[in-house]
């Protein structure tokens, strides 16, 4: 397999960091450049003398004790239980049969309703043009300034939240 | 061999593999048990297409991978913020470096101080650290996966490598 790597062409993909060909000619960034490929080289050599690490004997065990532990609804459809898989099935041809009743029966009520169902859709749009209209009403009514420092209030609780959970991150997990 | 046995011999053979592709990406050896046994059970779910495959070992390192990245992902937002934050941070070393670590160590010392020096760096340095070095992946492949910018990701990695040279020379191994 071939590397799809790029050889380092500097940290950071600055403008000024990526050319090697004039820049390098400069003593003081040509030995910045040497060091970075030694440091890459390096650590990849580190790498790749690295063995793998052991894993701990217990994650066989674990990893087989959980799939045994495995409710037989999360396992294949194959290993059912015979009962279960027959009452899927029967359960499944007596959905699809109910579906299929269901939109036969719309079709009709649709086909033979006509002004009885037209006014309970016009009665269900009204409401909810009802609804919208006193929600718009209380919304307008609330004084701008209020509405401002809300907002200011909500942002305020986000920041110091975010700034209480990072803390307790960097203070208790990373240290760990 | 029945499909358990088959199984065992199949876990034997990549235990190790997922297991330090997640400890090393983690730096924590609890959370890479919990993700590799997740790995397994994946396997397991899929094992029947999966034992015949040849290509099971990348299958097995994508998705430990993947998964280690979500479980690091609930920080992430919050190590990409701060490591944007972090301009102190050096780019370069200040002292000559060697080709390879000092011999005078035996082997196993030498990759117990490279493994703890792994451990030790800030995991917003050793996340792409370890999928460049150790996972090859390419620069674009780790910025797609962590989802930042392709220069940022060069900058994290050269840093990260600054970061482990000075853990390593700490240590005495450089």
């Amino acid at each position: 397999m071939s590397d799809p790597r790029e050889p380092l062409q500097g940290a950071g993909g600055g403008a000024g960091q990526e050319s090697h060909g004039e820049l390098s000619r400069v003593p003081g960034v040509a030995l910045v450049h040497e060091q970075r490929d030694a440091l890459e080289r390096l650590i990849d050599g580190v790498a790749r003398s690295l063995p793998l690490r052991q894993a701990p004997a217990s994650l066989e065990a674990r990893v087989f004790a959980q799939i045994a532990a495995r409710p037989w609804w999360s396992r294949g459809f194959a290993h059912w239980p015979v009962l279960a898989r027959v009452a899927f099935l029967i359960a499944s041809f007596g959905f699809i049969k109910l579906t299929l009743a269901g939109a036969m029966w719309a079709m009709d009520f649709v086909r033979t309703s006509d002004v009885a169902g037209v006014d309970a859709l016009h009665r269900t749009g009204e409401t909810v043009t009802a609804t919208v209209s006193l929600a718009s009403l209380v919304f307008n009514a609330i004084p701008t300034v209020w509405l401002y420092c809300g907002v200011a209030v909500g942002f305020t609780l986000y920041a110091v939240l975010f700034g209480l959970g990072t803390f307790a991150y960097r203070t208790l997990y990373i240290q760990r | 061999m029945d499909n358990q046995a088959e199984f065992a011999t199949f876990m034997h053979a990549y235990q190790d593999m997922v297991f330090s592709t997640a400890v090393r990406l983690t730096g924590n050896e609890v959370q890479a048990q919990d993700i590799a046994q997740e790995v397994f059970i994946k396997a397991y779910e899929n094992f029947s297409t999966l034992r015949a495959s040849p290509t099971v070992g990348g299958w097995l390192k994508t998705v430990a991978t993947r998964l280690t990245l979500n479980h690091l992902s609930r920080y992430r937002r919050r190590w990409r913020f701060f490591s944007e934050l972090r301009t102190e941070d050096d780019t370069e070393v200040e002292f000559p470096v060697p080709d390879t670590l000092l011999s005078d160590l035996d082997a196993s010392q030498r990759h117990e101080i490279v493994e703890r020096a792994l451990r030790d760096l800030p995991e917003h340095y050793r996340v792409p650290l370890v999928l460049y070095h150790f996972e090859e992946l390419s620069y674009e492949e780790i910025a797609g996966q962590l989802r930042i910018s392709l220069p940022k990701v060069k900058t994290d990695i050269q840093r990260g490598r600054v970061a482990m040279a000075k853990l390593l020379r700490r240590a005495g191994v450089l």
